[in-house]
């Protein structure tokens, strides 16, 4: 058994009557790297504020390494201190870079020349060594953000939270904040960071899962949708190109988010004969290993189309022993095959 | 017209020639607002900030006392505090009536709710991600406060500016509760009253516009503060 750094079960948030969080069940391993992906106002930041103890959810149930949340405000403390988030648009005290940075060792009780030396460190970590005395409010987006990442290392926390880390950051900054976070585990921190773009989830967590209107979905985030619900012959249904139709078993009407969990998707080489309503053809685009799973990448929506023309991605993960049985080839022309009822919709208004 | 341009001409000449009572009055005035004012702020801010920064039932209710509070007239402070500290009033055996001592009360009084109005503003203004901040990286309760006071130190700067501003013009608390005893409780604004009333408008007017000079001078200071505080 692995531990848990990060445990929640029937979390939710409510602002007045709108509910912004509604998280089943969430766990993040100690000493992994894990990403939340989801669209802003996805309620990825609240999640956030709420795991480093910043904020109270509504109800729910949350136990950091273990130890359950809201026993005592001592306890809380004690626990609020073991963490750090670090906000996409941070904060910065007006005060100098180094005096920011050196805030979360003071606060804790070190020294004045022991917590500079610190941020000093923390500071060459980032890159901004050069900037120790500047003051720190006329700093650009990018060096504030840094500034906090520097100033929530400085404390060596147990587990850091980061929302939208890469935001603002040029290539070159972003590479090197890649890297500290990346060598974070080894220093025994957990991360937590939020994204809107998946590929900075692929790239930088071990594991994902995305959060859509305010609800986690615990598989990859793979196969979203966002579109327009509408009726056809009396049926819901979601177009992603010509040609490409998801049929929906939802009352939704609208804008809506479709998540298809990559596990119940079918791969077949003939036009499927079930009473699965979603079959759309497709060419395979890419295969990959992912641990012992193939992902496969399908190509939908346009089955005629030559090499390199890009349809809609869908993603299928299926065993090892599958690929070698089907002999699955690029740019195979297939079908994807899932049940209606294997899709989740999410947003949208009720007619 | 011509008579008003005559009393302050004659007021302007008699700046020149003003005598020792006239600073030692100027000295309480500064004296008993400088304190009450210090007072008002040990007092205000803290209350200011913690109702600013909390948020429970009958807030806003609390707040639109204290806005009501501002209103509070001089002599209506004045009256109150003199029945309460006359010889057979409540606070009668602290013997403070007709001391600088009871001024520098009702002053504080004054300035109590202006102080913490515009501190519990301040603190309301205070980006919500300092507070955030502190806390993530550790802060207690003080050092959360503590940095909400620095960064907004602009705002309650201009809370104490204004509390100061109030007690330091007022001449109905310093009448009432001082007594208006020359060389003892005598300030500038009763002397001013005093000296309207014996008919010496041109010395009255000579008083206010000290005044105003040194209410002005206080200011200057403040202003220099609030730009080295900057934000």
């Amino acid at each position: 058994m692995t531990d848990l750094a990060v445990e929640v079960c029937g979390l939710t948030k409510d602002y007045g009557p709108r509910r912004v969080l509604d998280v089943d069940r969430f766990a993040v391993e100690a000493g992994s790297i894990s990403a939340v992906v989801g669209p802003n106002g996805s309620g990825k930041t609240t999640l956030l504020g709420i795991l480093a103890l910043l904020e109270p959810s509504s109800a729910g149930e949350i136990a950091l390494w273990g130890e359950p949340v809201g026993r005592s405000r001592a306890a809380d403390r004690r626990l609020r201190r073991r963490a750090v988030m670090v906000h996409e648009r941070p904060w910065m005290f007006h005060t100098t870079v180094l005096e920011n940075v050196a805030y979360g060792p003071v606060a804790r009780g070190m020294g004045r020349a022991e917590a500079q030396r610190r941020a000093a460190e923390a500071l060459q970590r980032v890159g901004l060594a050069h900037a120790a005395g500047w003051p720190a409010p006329a700093l650009s987006a990018g060096e504030a953000r840094r500034t906090a990442l520097a100033r929530a290392l400085a404390v060596e926390p147990d587990l850091v939270l980061l929302d939208e880390p890469l935001a603002d950051l040029d290539a070159q900054h972003r590479a090197a904040v890649e890297q500290i976070v990346r060598e974070l585990p080894s220093r025994g921190t957990t991360v937590l960071l939020t994204t809107h773009r998946l590929e900075t989830a692929y790239r930088l967590a071990d594991r994902c899962a995305s959060l859509i209107e305010g609800r986690l979905h615990d598989a990859l985030p793979d196969n979203h949708f966002s579109g327009t619900v509408a009726e056809a012959d009396g049926e819901a249904v979601m177009d992603l190109a010509p040609g490409c139709r998801l049929h929906l078993a939802t009352p939704l009407r609208g804008p809506a988010h479709v998540v298809v969990d990559p596990r119940t998707v079918i791969l077949s080489r003939t036009p499927p004969a079930s009473s699965a309503r979603n079959s759309l053809a497709g060419r395979i685009a890419a295969l990959a290993v992912e641990g012992d799973r193939i992902r496969v990448t399908v190509d939908v929506g346009v089955p005629a189309s030559p090499r390199g023309v890009r349809g809609v991605p869908i993603v299928a993960l299926i065993t090892d022993r599958s690929l070698r049985e089907m002999r699955l080839v690029l740019n195979e022309p297939i079908w994807v095959v899932f049940k209606t009822v294997s899709l989740d919709v999410y947003g949208g208004k009720s007619p | 017209m011509r008579w008003t341009l005559e009393q302050f001409a004659e007021a302007l000449r008699l700046l020149g020639s003003l005598d020792r009572q006239v600073l030692g009055a100027l000295a309480l005035s500064l004296g008993v607002a400088t304190l009450s004012t210090v007072l008002a702020t040990a007092a205000g801010l803290p209350i200011g900030i913690a109702v600013g920064l909390a948020r429970f039932r009958g807030k806003r209710l609390l707040t639109t006392v204290l806005h009501t509070l501002l209103a509070l007239p001089t002599v209506l402070i004045g009256l109150v505090l003199y029945t309460a500290l006359s010889s057979r009033g409540l606070l009668g055996s602290w013997r403070l009536l007709y001391t600088p001592a009871a001024i520098v009360l009702g002053q504080f009084v004054l300035a109590l709710p202006l102080v913490t109005a515009l501190a519990l503003a301040a603190a309301e203004g205070v980006d919500p991600r300092v507070r955030l901040t502190a806390l993530t990286l550790g802060a207690g309760r003080w050092k959360v406060a503590r940095t909400i006071l620095a960064e907004g130190r602009g705002a309650f700067l201009a809370a104490v500016v204004a509390g100061f501003g109030r007690v330091f013009g007022e001449v109905g608390i310093s009448m009432m509760l001082g007594g208006n005893i020359r060389g003892y409780t005598r300030t500038v604004t009763t002397a001013v009253a005093l000296e309207t009333a014996r008919g010496e408008v041109p010395l009255g007017i000579a008083l206010g516009l000290v005044l105003m000079a040194v209410a002005l001078a206080v200011n200057l200071l403040f202003l220099h503060l609030r730009r080295r505080a900057a934000p």
